[in-house]
């Protein structure tokens, strides 16, 4: 025996009795300072909030706190209420503003699709054109009923009977799509009420009031309509607020059935009920003092971190699980539960350290990056699996000698080692190739999944809502703003910019917009055409009344239009006004609306790359929401290889450390990279696609893969006289129990509401499954083939 | 009253054609030549039981309008497209769906009503003469003007406004959109489809 290994091995025995003397206050000291980190844990909050997986510094965030701080937000609680009948929706809406108003926690009111200032001045919002078209339109309308009349009119051609038609009608500017101009679908007639609440996007306590508030205010309205009518809530406040809720929801009922399936794992594999508490009382005070730290230092969760609790209940899983399952054994050879510990120590000790600084050097790794999400996810689980790994090292034990002195439990004989059969090895090695070369075949198959839309609650009605106001209006409601100085510069890089726009069809922008964009232009050129459609109207009147009454109500609408006062800029409501100029107008903001739907994350991408890529000066800042999915997109998919490559680096070297040769390095990486391989022929069969949620779990399945690696390897190798399924019983048990925590953890989060988590679950589920069947049986089984046809291949 | 009033006319008509001749003299005052033009396509009856007296009728009808300058003009740019042969047989068509589809149309309208002649006013080229067809029963009067100019020395009308639209626009919409879909054969291909059904409905039974 060298000396390096006595001086460790004297050191184990020095803490083991260390332990073992201290065992009380050592339970005692870690219940003392678990208690007085409590208020740091209970002050730990989630903050659902894309904005929150960007660096504070960064300029995007930057760029978009600036434009709330003028604006007061772009953000609204978005009212759609709905009605077959459109005098309903509009009296609805009317009457909900009103109410609306009133409400706690409302600063104003804006109802989008009744502004009073654009009362029966709708067609001056047409563009010159269509103007000119509707006058053809009216005089088409009325030459095919005079033709009729004709006595002299040949009809050669059959003639569609013509109707007044404004749906080909073109807005001057696309934005008047979102006021009062939006296109009616037939027996859907939607009606829009921005609220904005007087409070910021993530105080959801007064969210939920604000929502009630909302609804009892609709239902009242309800009761004086005349036909039905529905409400609908949608905007950052009711997504944010569905977000935060459904992932709070689903962390406390996964939270729960995790718990039970891993009361149940624990009581098949230990059958007693003293192993829960050895088990499980470490893990949940290694994750209450990760929390307390993550509280201390970061302050709170974000969307991404939220999942670490199920996920550091299950890695640390691994050491509990490997040090109860080798103390149990060694106590019924030993039949003393110090020399057993001691015997456990000495036999886990450097697998132990080993696995646990290769899964938390992977964490580390993450914490390169600039994304948020990774970085806080790299800090909270590295730490965390440190905290776990020295809280079990030390409590378990604790709790083992505390217990077996006042509860001793029965002493059982030592289990067998289970006979494996070559037929079975080959028959593993089999299957397992074949699987094998399937996944090979999937992995130019494997996508990303960038639509937001997936990653939702199941039934995020808010969500759909969104989309459905976009389909209505013909615009999708996420623009990026650019801020200007002051509204001409405002006003001519609207124009700049949709001059790009129509020199690039395939843009990816759809519009832009200033305030000044919001007063038609034309007006006394349009006003003219108007009255002449009035006058022809007026000439042929006798005709016009003998018409059916779809026609006639036709007309008469558009009668109602045709006398439009020219309007200016101080017409404008001031809500709107707000929205470009803020209050203080200090800045003019831009507003270009994206093309496509920017759930999509390939599309907000291109989107935002488009406007950057506008190439306009300094003083112009863009800021917007797209902007922060993109950059979060953009340095997710910078990042994320270099975390992987980095960790990969840092795990090799840290086995070699451990193994010193290669070839054993090698084994022990076999079933992490057979495992990831495996995987991949999984999702390929579960039809999952990676995702801005569950790429997070990589890292960790990189982890435990390793460690599965370490443990199964390093008994092997200390075992020389056994073959290699003799040598792993424990090891196997170890790990087939840490992962089957894993797994419970992922299973349970399987169920959740949020799709998002849902996939996380699934794909940690798919990846450790893949890793332990690699590690119990694959790896195992190509060991034992080499060891059989080459002797003591590994053991020279 | 009203058959009354178009038997007077018819009358009127065969006296004034007996003593004048068939064509319509510059010397004659322009509403007269409509009230004749108007007066002989009420005297037509459709479906044709006489077709002697119909050609005799629709012959001097004819004379009152310059079909081919209508027809041109509706053509616009398409007459000059178009070959001698498919000119010549487009007039001749032109010419019979007058007959069998302007005509009958025309007498079923303006034979139930009243029209008077407020005024007959000098344009240009020719005149136009302004009259109103009074439908009492709708509430609703019908403006219609005729343009007349002469034409060796007879008076010819070359355009017919009804509520401000002449039939040249009228008809320049309809050859425009026939053409476009199937060129000039095709528009002589309808001509001929809408006359054989017009001929079928209004035509004598014997031809």
């Amino acid at each position: 025996m060298s000396q390096n290994t006595q001086e460790k091995l004297s050191f184990v025995q020095s803490q083991v009795r260390f332990i073992c003397r201290n065992a009380l206050g050592i339970v005692i000291v870690i219940a003392v300072m678990t208690a007085a980190l409590m208020p740091a844990v209970q002050n730990l909050k989630l903050h659902a909030n894309f904005l929150e997986l960007l660096p504070k510094k960064h300029p995007s965030v930057v760029n978009l706190h600036k434009l709330l701080s003028h604006t007061g937000g772009t953000s609204f609680l978005i009212v759609v209420i709905e009605s077959p009948d459109e005098a309903t929706a509009r009296i609805a809406a009317e009457k909900f503003s009103e109410k609306a108003a009133s409400l706690k926690n409302v600063e104003y009111v804006d109802n989008r699709t009744n502004v009073p200032a654009f009362q029966n001045r709708k067609l001056l919002f047409l563009n010159l054109q269509s103007v000119q078209k509707l006058k053809k339109n009216i005089r088409d309308v009325i030459g095919y009923y005079r033709r009729q009349n004709n006595p002299f009119y040949m009809d050669l051609v059959t003639e569609k009977k013509p109707t007044v038609d404004t749906s080909s009608l073109e807005l001057e500017e696309k934005v008047y799509k979102i006021g009062s101009f939006s296109a009616k679908e037939k027996n859907s007639y939607m009606q829009v009420v921005l609220l904005k609440p007087s409070y910021t996007v993530g105080d959801f306590v007064r969210s939920k009031t604000l929502f009630d508030d909302a609804r009892a205010a609709f239902s009242d309205v309800k009761k004086e309509l005349k036909y039905s009518a529905t409400m609908g809530l949608t905007g950052p406040y009711k997504t944010r607020y569905d977000e935060y809720y459904t992932i709070t929801h689903d962390l406390k009922w996964t939270g729960i059935l995790a718990t039970i399936l891993l009361v149940l794992i624990n009581l098949v594999a230990f059958r007693n009920f003293r192993s829960l508490i050895y088990a499980y009382l470490p893990l949940a005070v290694g994750i209450l003092w990760t929390w307390a730290f993550t509280d201390l230092t970061i302050g709170y969760l974000n969307l991404i971190t939220a999942f670490l609790a199920a996920i550091l209940f299950g890695m640390g899983g691994d050491y509990t699980f490997h040090i109860l399952v080798s103390f149990e054994e060694d106590l019924r050879l030993t039949g003393n539960v110090e020399k057993a510990i001691e015997l456990t120590y000495r036999e886990l000790w450097n697998p132990l350290w080993s696995s646990m600084w290769t899964t938390a050097v992977v964490f580390y790794a993450m914490i390169v990056s600039q994304f948020e999400g990774f970085r806080h996810f790299g800090i909270i689980a590295g730490v965390g699996i440190v905290i776990s790994f020295l809280v079990v090292l030390y409590l378990q034990p604790s709790l083992i000698v505390l217990g077996e002195k006042y509860f001793p439990a029965k002493r059982k004989p030592v289990s067998k080692s289970w006979p494996v059969s070559r037929t079975g090895i080959y028959a593993v090695i089999i299957a397992g190739i074949i699987f094998s070369i399937f996944s090979v075949t999937r992995i130019s198959h494997m996508k990303f999944n960038y639509d937001f839309r997936d990653l939702q609650a199941k039934d995020a009605d808010a969500i759909q809502f969104n989309e459905r106001i976009g389909n209505y209006f013909g615009v999708h409601l996420n623009p990026v703003v650019f801020m200007t100085p002051n509204r001409e510069r405002a006003t001519s890089l609207a124009v700049e910019i949709n001059r790009h726009i129509h020199a690039h069809p395939e843009s990816y922008m759809d519009f832009a917009a200033a305030i000044t964009s919001h007063v038609p232009q034309h007006q006394e050129e349009k006003i003219k055409v108007l009255g002449e459609i009035g006058d022809i109207i007026e000439k042929r009147r006798p005709l016009l009344d003998k018409l059916d009454a779809g026609t006639r109500n036709q007309i008469a609408k558009l009668e109602e239009q045709l006398k439009p006062r020219s309007f200016g800029f101080e017409e404008l409501p001031q809500g709107l006004v707000g929205q470009y100029e803020g209050k203080d107008g200090q800045i003019s903001g831009v507003f270009v609306y994206p093309a496509h739907r920017i759930l999509d994350g390939q599309n907000a991408k291109r989107f935002v790359k488009e406007a950057r890529g506008l190439n306009l000066p300094k003083d112009v800042i863009l800021a917007g929401e797209p902007v922060i999915y993109a950059d979060i997109l953009n340095l997710m998919e910078r990042d994320t290889p270099i975390a992987i490559g980095l960790s990969t680096i840092v795990v090799f070297l840290l086995v070699l450390f451990h193994f010193k040769r290669i070839d054993h390095v090698l084994w022990v990486h076999a079933p992490l990279a057979i495992g990831g391989l495996w995987m991949v022929g999984l999702m390929a069969l579960a039809h999952l696609k990676l995702n801005f949620f569950n790429m997070v779990i990589i890292p960790s399945i990189l982890g435990v893969g390793i460690d599965n690696g370490i443990y199964i390897f390093d008994r092997y190798k200390e075992r020389k006289r056994e073959n290699f399924f003799k040598s792993m019983r424990k090891s196997i048990k170890g790990v087939i129990l840490s992962s089957a925590t894993n797994l419970a953890a992922f299973a349970s989060l399987m169920c959740a509401s949020h799709q998002g988590m849902a996939s996380l679950g699934k794909l940690g589920f798919i990846g450790f499954t893949a890793c332990l069947i690699s590690s119990v049986f694959f790896v195992p089984a190509l060991i034992e083939f080499f060891e059989l046809k080459y002797s003591h291949l590994f053991k020279k | 009253m009203k058959k009354n009033l178009c038997l007077t006319l018819c009358l009127f008509v065969l006296l004034s054609g007996t003593l004048t001749g068939v064509s319509y003299a510059a010397d004659q005052p322009a509403q007269q030549v409509v009230e004749s033009f108007l007066s002989t396509i009420c005297s037509m009856e459709f479906p044709v039981k006489d077709q002697a007296r119909h050609d005799e009728l629709a012959s001097k009808a004819n004379q009152a309008l310059d079909l081919e300058a209508l027809g041109r003009k509706a053509l616009t740019d398409h007459w000059g497209e178009a070959t001698p042969a498919q000119q010549k047989e487009f007039l001749q068509q032109l010419w019979k769906l007058i007959e069998y589809v302007a005509y009958p149309k025309s007498r079923r309208f303006m034979g139930k009503y009243e029209i008077t002649y407020p005024e007959v006013k000098e344009v240009s080229r020719g005149v136009e003469v302004h009259s109103v067809i009074k439908q009492e029963a709708q509430a609703l009067d019908a403006k219609v003007i005729y343009h007349l100019y002469t034409k060796e020395g007879v008076w010819k009308i070359d355009d017919i406004i009804l509520d401000d639209v002449s039939i040249i626009e009228d008809l320049q919409y309809q050859f425009d959109s026939i053409i476009k879909e199937s060129q000039f054969p095709g528009l002589l291909q309808k001509m001929k489809e809408r006359l054989d059904q017009a001929v079928k409905e209004n035509g004598s039974a014997i031809r």
